[in-house]
């Protein structure tokens, strides 16, 4: 978050403002499934976005900060004892509908 | 510097749910496997028309990657002594790699180069441990060649399938270190090499 805050206060740009998710702790396996829809999105969400992005620069952040989504999903699959590449040879993007249908109900819409 | 489409917007289209890049390398190699990857070239020729040489670099080295932890997982699946859960994953990504190294080859078929000979591969799996030793080395080595060679290519389709592998890569390194007992995600943000640094870390497991 923090180098995605210095990137885009250096291209100029305002920051977002900061939401306030509600999540539910209920059982161990809850919390894992949870964070790993979060990772597998976030996953997803950078890769949607790598051939869109103009600067080499931030491409080379968000592939850095893309592949660290991943192994989180891919290690808290294994705990949960499911697949580590859900998608397969080939990870599937995430465009923004798909992002916001995820994360909705942790945003309260 | 930068070649970017003419119209932007088409590079934005998206086919249910994919990007057009990915969309169409995965549709050709499904299409390659069944007709020959003539059938299927003029398609994808016109799809990668922004291809450059130094693209066509990044593929056959990114073959020649993948063809390593093909050999690897084959290798390694001959070994009596793994677990039964590095059995599993052996074999899953074994699968993945073979499927990497196939959709090279038919891209780099289709831009009418002449696809890389497949290394041998020199690997000292003797058990368990070095199954996973060797495993981590390999899939660390790909994390990192992909994510510095990726902002070098100009191809916004290639782009978008290099991400597609270079994530089940980085799925793949997790997975080994977790089951070998190690953080599966040592940094906040997964450093890229340079060429240099990924031609000698290839050179190590018997690459050219």
């Amino acid at each position: 978050v923090a180098a995605l805050e210095g990137l885009v206060r250096k291209l100029g740009g305002s920051l977002p403002p900061k939401p306030t998710p509600t999540f539910q702790f209920t059982t161990p396996n809850f919390i894992l499934q949870t964070a790993s829809s979060l990772e597998y999105t976030g996953a997803g969400a950078y890769l949607g976005q790598v051939d869109r992005i103009q600067s080499k620069e931030m491409l080379a952040v968000a592939l850095a900060i893309h592949t660290v989504e991943a192994r989180h999903d891919a290690a808290l699959n294994l705990m949960l004892g499911k697949d580590v590449s859900p998608d397969g040879a080939f990870a599937q993007p995430q465009f923004a509908a798909d992002v916001l249908q995820t994360l909705g109900p942790y945003l309260g819409k | 510097m930068s070649r970017r489409p003419q119209i932007p917007e088409l590079a934005a289209i998206e086919v249910a749910g994919m990007t057009r890049g990915s969309f169409i390398l995965r549709g050709a190699l499904a299409a390659g496997a069944v007709y020959g990857a003539g059938a299927v070239t003029p398609f994808v020729e016109r799809a990668l028309a922004q291809t450059s040489a130094g693209d066509i670099a990044i593929l056959q080295f990114a073959l020649t990657l993948e063809s390593l932890e093909s050999a690897f997982y084959a290798a390694a699946l001959k070994t009596p002594k793994l677990t039964a859960a590095s059995k599993k994953l052996a074999t899953e990504f074994s699968a993945h790699e073979k499927a990497h190294a196939d959709a090279l080859t038919t891209t780099i078929q289709t831009l009418n180069a002449k696809p890389g000979p497949a290394p041998a591969g020199k690997f000292a799996v003797r058990d368990d441990a070095t199954f996973l030793k060797v495993g981590i080395a390999l899939e660390e080595a790909g994390v990192s060649a992909y994510n510095g060679a990726a902002p070098r290519i100009i191809s916004p389709d290639l782009l978008a399938t290099a991400g597609a592998i270079v994530q089940v890569e980085a799925r793949h390194a997790a997975a080994l270190r977790e089951t070998a007992g190690q953080d599966p995600s040592p940094a906040a943000f997964d450093s890229p090499s340079t060429t240099a640094q990924a031609d000698a870390a290839l050179k190590a497991f018997g690459g050219p």
